[in-house]
């Protein structure tokens, strides 16, 4: 059980929410948590929803999210007030990989895919030198998910589909475009977004040689490598993304295989 | 939790030392689980199901929700016999309880193969046949719609191996006496009653099934009236022993099957949503038995009939 201490709208349809935990956790970027949205003895929304972890504060046990209202469950998640208990399933999955010094890396994320990136970007932007690509279908959107960026010094490039913040197009614009600097060897990118983003990304860390990791999504009935409903397949055989993922290798994951 | 009741409990030859079960699809090989509890708190764990060959499984997305329900077309994502025994059964020889491998076919030939190498391996406690899978031969109408094919497949998984042998209905049918009968006439020791129920999900955004696979096997607290009732009607007509489950939920969920005469109950979607559920339902029922001065399990088992029911 966690409490929740803040759950508010950031922008239209976009909430944060914060929870403490009374047991001591430990979360690494990159992994999630199963959150059971229907109160009480009722079983509708019956499933978890899965949310990456935005930020987490060792020292209070508190842990953030950042999610985008879809349908039933993230709705019933909106209603939830300070001081009401959530069950929560967590921390899950593999997470990031985090020990890199000294390195050039990239953080690409799109739409929620940015969620995840904060709590990385704190996490490894100490050691290691960070671009991050963000990018979102308009400024709505964007704004308010960077604006926790700037707490924490990293080069940002911004796109929006509208232009209505940052460069107009994809994520693919902020890579492609002579602004990244061709000079620059980039040793790992990470990245996080709807499935096109990954595939483009696929084929462009191809082209230019750059390895990375890729942070995917699948529906998911369990979260506790059950039911097999998040299989992914990779060069490697199926993976359960909520065990042996959310977080891939970028060249091993077949998107769109199954 | 000790409660000083007795829940000890059998389906025919297997003998259970708690009456719930985890049910086929819903706990892996046993693995994950055992992160959480000792397995020997269970009943009993029913595995994935099996094939001869290994399967990728369907595309995604392969899980639907729909209004207290769950629809699911994984595609029998599993490692083949062979994985099995080389992969799985190695873990499963060290679990301190009753282990059912669940077994899958696409044609009668399947179900003798698969009978026939699990009878050569120690370490299993029996197998649980799914008949809810299409027979490609028949035009991909599930083998457990009609009760002469149940027949036959029970006669050859009965032939291969000696254990126990439970059969898993479909509630897919319009009369399940006939089914269940042919099931102990090919020799089962019980049934397990019942499987899915077909369900659709449509995505009003996209105009299209969210399934990939276009419908799937619908599970949860959705279909319990349903399969709560075939199993009164199976144990009314007093043809085999039986393993109640369906959208159980909780101990409540539970207490009804077994007054309606199951002898055990499996949980499925329920461990999904908390992987606890199967130990927090068994200490609910002997709770309840606890505070309604029963000593034992048994004494509640099938005690719905008394009144009877029209079927
Ligand atoms: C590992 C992981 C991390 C995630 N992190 C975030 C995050 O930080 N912020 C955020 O806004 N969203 C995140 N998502 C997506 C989020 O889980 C879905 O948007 C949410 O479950 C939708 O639920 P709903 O009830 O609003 O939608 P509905 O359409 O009513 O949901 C129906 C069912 O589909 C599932 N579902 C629908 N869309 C998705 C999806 N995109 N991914 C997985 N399951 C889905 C639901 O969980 C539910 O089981 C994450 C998903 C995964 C798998
Ligand atoms: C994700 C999932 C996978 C399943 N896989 C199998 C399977 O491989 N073989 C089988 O006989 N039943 C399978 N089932 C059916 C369950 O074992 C059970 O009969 C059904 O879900 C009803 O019980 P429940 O409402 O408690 O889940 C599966 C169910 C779910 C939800
Ligand atoms: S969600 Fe059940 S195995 Fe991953």
């Amino acid at each position: 059980m966690a409490k929740v201490l803040s759950n508010k709208s950031l922008a239209d349809n976009i909430y944060f929410l914060k929870v403490s935990f009374k047991e001591t956790i430990n979360v690494k970027p990159g992994q999630f948590f199963n959150l059971k949205v229907c109160r009480d003895e009722s079983y509708d929304p019956l499933l978890r929803r899965p949310l990456s972890v935005f930020d987490f504060d060792l020292d209070n046990n508190e842990v953030s999210f950042i999610y985008e209202i879809k349908g039933r469950g993230t709705r019933a998640l909106s209603n939830y007030i300070k001081g009401d208990f959530l069950d929560i399933h967590g921390p899950l999955g593999n997470g990031f990989t985090v020990d890199f010094n000294n390195k050039k890396l990239i953080l690409a994320g799109g739409g929620m895919g940015i969620a995840p990136l904060y709590f990385l970007a704190k996490y490894i932007g100490v050691n290691n030198d960070l671009t991050l690509c963000l990018g979102a279908a308009n400024k709505g959107v964007l704004k308010p998910l960077v604006d926790y960026f700037a707490n924490i010094v990293v080069e940002l490039k911004l796109s929006t589909d509208d232009g209505s913040f940052g460069s107009q197009g994809t994520i693919s614009c902020l890579l492609n475009n002579s602004s990244l600097g061709k000079e620059v060897e980039y040793d790992y990118l990470f990245g996080c977004g709807p499935k096109p983003m990954l595939e483009w990304l696929q084929s462009w860390m191809r082209e230019e040689g750059i390895s990375g990791e890729f942070s995917l999504e699948e529906r998911m009935a369990c979260g506790n490598g059950l039911c097999l409903s998040c299989s992914c397949k990779t060069t490697d055989g199926n993976k359960r993304l909520c065990k042996e993922g959310p977080v891939l290798p970028a060249d091993e994951v077949i998107i769109n295989g199954l | 939790m000790v409660y000083n009741v007795g829940l000890k409990t059998s389906l025919g030859p297997l003998k259970l030392e708690s009456p719930v079960m985890t049910a086929s699809g819903t706990c892996g090989f046993g693995r994950e689980l055992a992160d959480f509890y000792e397995l020997k708190e269970l009943g009993g764990l029913i595995v994935k199901g099996i094939t001869v060959d290994p399967r990728d499984g369907n595309p995604t997305p392969r899980i639907a929700e729909t209004a207290a329900g769950l629809i699911n077309s994984i595609g029998l994502e599993n490692p083949g016999i062979d994985g099995f025994i080389k992969e799985e059964l190695p873990f499963l020889k060290t679990v301190n309880t009753k282990v059912l491998v669940n077994i899958s076919g696409h044609s009668l030939n399947d179900f003798k193969k698969l009978a026939a190498v699990l009878a050569e391996n120690e370490g299993i406690d029996g197998i649980e046949v799914n008949v809810s899978c299409p027979n490609i031969k028949g035009g991909g109408l599930a083998f457990g719609t009609d009760p002469e094919l149940v027949f036959k497949i029970t006669d050859l998984v009965r032939k291969e191996y000696n254990g126990f042998v439970m059969v898993k209905l479909t509630p897919n049918v319009r009369d399940i006496i006939p089914v269940a009968k042919s099931a102990a006439e090919g020799g089962a020791d019980a049934l397990a009653v019942a499987n899915t129920l077909p369900g659709m999900k449509i995505d009003i955004e996209s105009r299209i099934p969210v399934l990939a696979t276009g419908s799937g096997g619908l599970s949860g607290p959705a279909i319990k009236p349903v399969t709560l009732r075939l199993v009164y009607e199976i144990v009314k007509n007093d043809i085999l022993p039986v393993l109640g489950l369906g959208g159980i939920m909780t101990a409540d969920d539970a207490i009804e099957y077994l007054l309606a005469g199951a002898r055990a109950v499996g949980v499925g979607t329920a461990t999904l949503i908390d992987p606890y559920a199967p130990i927090r339902i068994k200490s609910g029922i002997a709770k309840y038995l606890k505070n309604n001065s029963f000593d034992h399990l048994q004494e509640i088992i099938g005690l719905a009939h008394k009144k009877g029911a029209n079927l």
